[in-house]
């Protein structure tokens, strides 16, 4: 976002692993920073998107400046593939990984 | 500094200069003509599951249909409401997404990918970025007019 430097890994490191699958875990719905998207407009993006109060939206907005990344909802598979597409409807970026 | 937009009991209150007007009624034919294989798409269309290209083909073929219609409706809401002097929270919504997805492909197109782009002013700056800074502006004031 903009203001401060820090640069954002550009992928997400979802562990190998040869347990079994379980389909019912919750997906983590992971936004990134990136440099263009305002921090004003990424708190108000949380806060219309999963209801989140203004000091939660910002808190986490100021983890995904600070540390690149954040985890903004577990939840079932179908519902963070909605948020997700939600997300990107609003222009952040956002990825999905296993709990 | 005026304010470009002002919440009021009526809904969101505009007052754009002329100039304002024209470059954010430019904003939906420069969106539609963004190629699919500018920088730009992938940050408008990303990756959701990064280790996993099935999985991620499959979430496309499923969200890309919507995501463009949604994009679509966005920008028709802002073409058609442009000229209003006052906003509803939806209209506003769509103002807000159409100004961030332009500003997310001018940033494609200078190749901005590193916070702290904007403390670097140069006098001689591509039309580009005159644009995503006052792009940014708008945004901005229209964000604090919601919340």
């Amino acid at each position: 976002m903009t203001i401060t430097a820090t640069t954002a890994p550009d992928r997400v490191d979802v562990p190998d692993t040869d347990e079994v699958v379980h389909t019912d875990r919750p997906w983590n719905v992971v936004v990134w920073n990136d440099p263009v998207n305002l921090m004003s407009y990424v708190v108000y993006v949380f806060r219309k998107l999963f209801g989140h109060s203004p000091e939660h939206a910002t808190r986490l907005m100021l983890q995904v400046h600070h540390e690149g990344r954040a985890i903004v909802a577990s939840e079932p598979l179908e519902k963070a593939e909605m948020d997700c597409h939600r997300l990107h409807h609003h222009g952040l970026w956002a990825t999905l990984e296993r709990t | 500094m005026r304010r470009a937009f002002r919440r009021t009991v009526r809904g969101i209150a505009v007052r754009l200069s002329p100039g304002e007007v024209e470059i954010l009624g430019a904003l939906p034919a420069l969106l539609l003509a963004v190629d699919p294989d500018e920088p730009a798409a992938d940050r408008l269309d990303p990756t959701v599951y990064p280790d996993d290209p099935g999985a991620d083909a499959a979430y496309r073929d499923l969200t890309r249909g919507m995501l463009e219609e949604a994009r679509t409706r966005d920008r028709s809401e802002l073409a058609v409401t442009l000229g209003n002097d006052v906003l509803t929270t939806e209209e506003a919504d769509a103002w807000l997404r159409v100004i961030g997805e332009a500003r997310l492909v001018l940033a494609a197109r200078l190749g901005i990918d590193e916070d702290g782009w904007e403390r670097h002013a140069a006098g001689d700056e591509p039309v580009e970025m005159s644009l995503l800074r006052l792009l940014g502006a708008l945004q901005e004031d229209l964000v604090s007019a919601l919340l």
